[in-house]
C-alpha cells in the first residue's frame, strides 16, 4: 500500500511537472525569468516569442529543444522489468527442486544520434538479473548484460508528448551460478516495441517502452533457456 | 530515504525463504566426500557394491555446479546412505519416486529401497524401473511396489490403513548395457514426491 500511495505520488508530481513546462516553456529555455527588468514582452527575443499559427511550427522559439537543429543525441536511462518463458533449462531445474524463473529484473543505458527530424540511431547496453530459488541451495542465478544497435522512429503530436516504434539487436553474455559455479554463455536478443516520451522540464523527458524481447539459447547440455519476453521500461531522457 | 531504507529491508526480507517439505527421502549428490586411500570424490555414503571397476563415478549433469552420479556397465550396483532419520505416513502401502536422471537408449534404472515400519519392526523392499529421456528435462515419475501385499505382514498399511516407515537402505543399477546418469531423487508417498517447489515470490 505504501508503494502504490508513492506512486500515484510520482504519477501527480510528473503530471504537474509537465503542466507547469508546457505554461513557462519559452521564459525556462530562454533562461527568462519573471524578472521585472526583462519583462519578456520587453526583450527583441520576446517579439518572436508570441505564439505564431501552429502552421508555422519552423519558426515558433517557444518550441521544444527536439525541434531545434542543434539537438543532436539523447541520452536514457531507465529500469526494465521482464516477464519469464518457460523452457527446457527451466524444466531441468525444477526436476532439481528449483523453483519457477523469477522476472528478469535490470537496467538499460542508451545514447542515440538523431539521424533525422524523426529517426535515431544508437547503442543501447543493458544489465539483468533472473532467479530460481530453491529450498535447501541458494538460489540459481542468471547474470546477463547486452549490447544492441537500437533505432527508433518517433513522432510528435504534440509539444510534450512523443511517440514511436523501437527495435534493437546485438548480442549479450550471460553468466549461470549454481551451487557457486558459473558458467558464461553468448546469446543474441532482439526486441522491437513501442515507445512514449514526455517532457518533463527543459531537456528532461520521462520515457516509457514496451517490447517484446527474443533471446533464447541455449545455456548447457542442448537445454535451451528463452530469456526474452514481454518487456517493460521506464526512465528518463536528456537531449544535448 | 526512509521510504528508500524500508524498501530495501522488504526486499532482503522477502529472500527468506519459509521451510521446505521434510521427505521420506531426498538425495542431490551434491554433498562429496573423498577416498582416503584411492583419491576418488564420491557422494557422501554411496560406494560401488558390485559390477566392473570404475562402473560408478561421480560427473557433472547440466552444469559445473551440479553433479550426479553416473552408472555404466550391466551388474554396476550402488547402495546408498538411510534416509536420514526421517519417517512418512503412508497413505495407500505404496511410494513414489522423482528422479532426474538421463539414461541411454535401451538402458532402464532400477532403483530397490529398503522400508521399515518403525512401530513393528516389519521390512519390505520396494522396487522399481525407471525409463528415463536420453536428454536432460523434466523428471521421470516411478511407483516404487513391493512384493508382498503390505497388509499381510510385510510393512503395515494398505489403501485402508496408514503406515510410519524409514528408509533404511537404498540402491541403484542399471540394467540394458548403457549408462544412465541421476542427478536428484525424491521418495515419498504417492502423491507428493513431485513439487512443490518454491516460487519466485516466496516469502513475500
Amino acid at each position: 500500500m505504501r508503494a502504490m500511495r508513492w506512486l500515484i505520488v510520482w504519477i501527480l508530481w510528473i503530471h504537474a511537472a509537465a503542466a507547469a513546462a508546457q505554461t513557462s516553456d519559452s521564459s525556462f529555455d530562454e533562461g527568462f525569468g519573471d524578472d521585472p527588468d526583462f519583462p519578456v514582452e520587453a526583450a527583441p527575443q520576446a517579439t518572436d516569442a508570441e505564439t505564431p499559427p501552429a502552421d508555422s511550427e519552423d519558426e515558433d522559439p517557444t518550441l521544444e529543444v527536439v525541434e531545434d537543429e542543434d539537438t543532436s543525441w539523447l541520452f536514457s536511462v531507465g529500469a526494465l522489468v521482464t516477464a519469464p518463458i518457460e523452457d527446457d533449462w527451466d524444466d531441468a531445474l525444477a526436476s532439481r527442486g528449483y523453483g519457477n524463473p523469477s522476472p528478469s529484473y535490470g537496467a538499460d543505458v542508451g545514447v542515440l544520434y538523431r539521424a533525422t527530424r524523426w529517426l535515431n540511431v544508437g547503442l543501447r547496453l543493458a544489465a539483468r538479473h533472473r532467479y530460481w530459488l530453491h529450498w535447501e541451495r541458494p538460489a540459481a542465478t542468471l547474470f546477463g548484460t547486452d549490447v544492441l544497435l537500437s533505432l527508433d522512429a518517433r513522432i510528435s503530436p504534440g509539444r510534450v508528448f512523443q511517440l514511436g516504434l523501437h527495435a534493437s539487436g546485438g548480442l549479450g553474455l550471460a553468466s549461470v551460478s549454481l551451487n557457486g559455479e558459473r558458467k558464461l554463455r553468448a546469446l543474441g536478443r532482439v526486441q522491437v516495441g513501442p515507445l512514449f516520451t514526455f517532457k518533463l522540464t527543459g531537456t528532461l523527458r520521462a520515457m516509457v517502452r514496451l517490447a517484446y524481447d527474443h533471446a533464447r539459447g541455449e545455456l548447457a547440455n542442448d537445454l535451451r533457456a528463452n530469456l526474452g519476453g514481454f518487456t517493460f521500461m521506464v526512465g528518463f531522457e536528456v537531449r544535448e | 530515504m526512509r521510504w528508500l531504507l524500508w524498501s530495501c529491508l522488504g526486499l532482503l526480507a522477502c529472500r527468506e525463504l519459509p521451510e521446505g517439505p521434510t521427505r521420506l527421502y531426498e538425495e542431490s549428490f551434491e554433498d562429496v566426500c573423498v577416498d582416503e586411500s584411492t583419491g576418488a570424490e564420491t557422494p557422501c555414503g554411496w560406494s560401488q557394491i558390485a559390477g566392473p571397476e570404475g562402473g560408478a563415478s561421480w560427473v557433472d549433469t547440466i552444469h559445473p555446479g551440479e553433479h550426479g552420479i553416473r552408472l555404466a556397465g550391466e551388474g554396476t550396483i550402488v547402495r546408498g546412505p538411510a534416509g536420514m532419520e526421517r519417517t512418512s505416513v503412508l497413505r495407500f502401502g505404496a511410494v513414489e519416486l522423482y528422479v532426474s536422471a538421463r539414461c541411454d537408449v535401451g538402458t532402464q534404472l532400477i532403483v530397490e529401497a529398503g522400508l521399515r515400519d518403525v512401530e513393528t519392526g516389519a521390512s519390505d523392499t520396494f522396487r522399481g524401473r525407471a525409463t528415463p529421456s536420453d536428454e536432460w528435462g523434466n523428471g521421470t515419475i516411478v511407483a516404487l511396489v513391493s512384493d508382498f501385499a503390505l497388509v499381510d505382514g510385510g510393512v503395515s498399511g494398505g489403501m485402508f490403513g496408514s503406515a510410519n516407515v524409514r528408509i533404511d537402505i537404498l540402491s541403484l543399477r542399471v540394467s540394458g548395457g548403457g549408462a544412465c546418469e541421476v542427478d536428484h531423487m525424491i521418495i515419498d508417498d504417492v502423491g507428493l514426491a513431485v513439487g512443490p517447489n518454491p516460487d519466485a515470490d516466496e516469502g513475500c
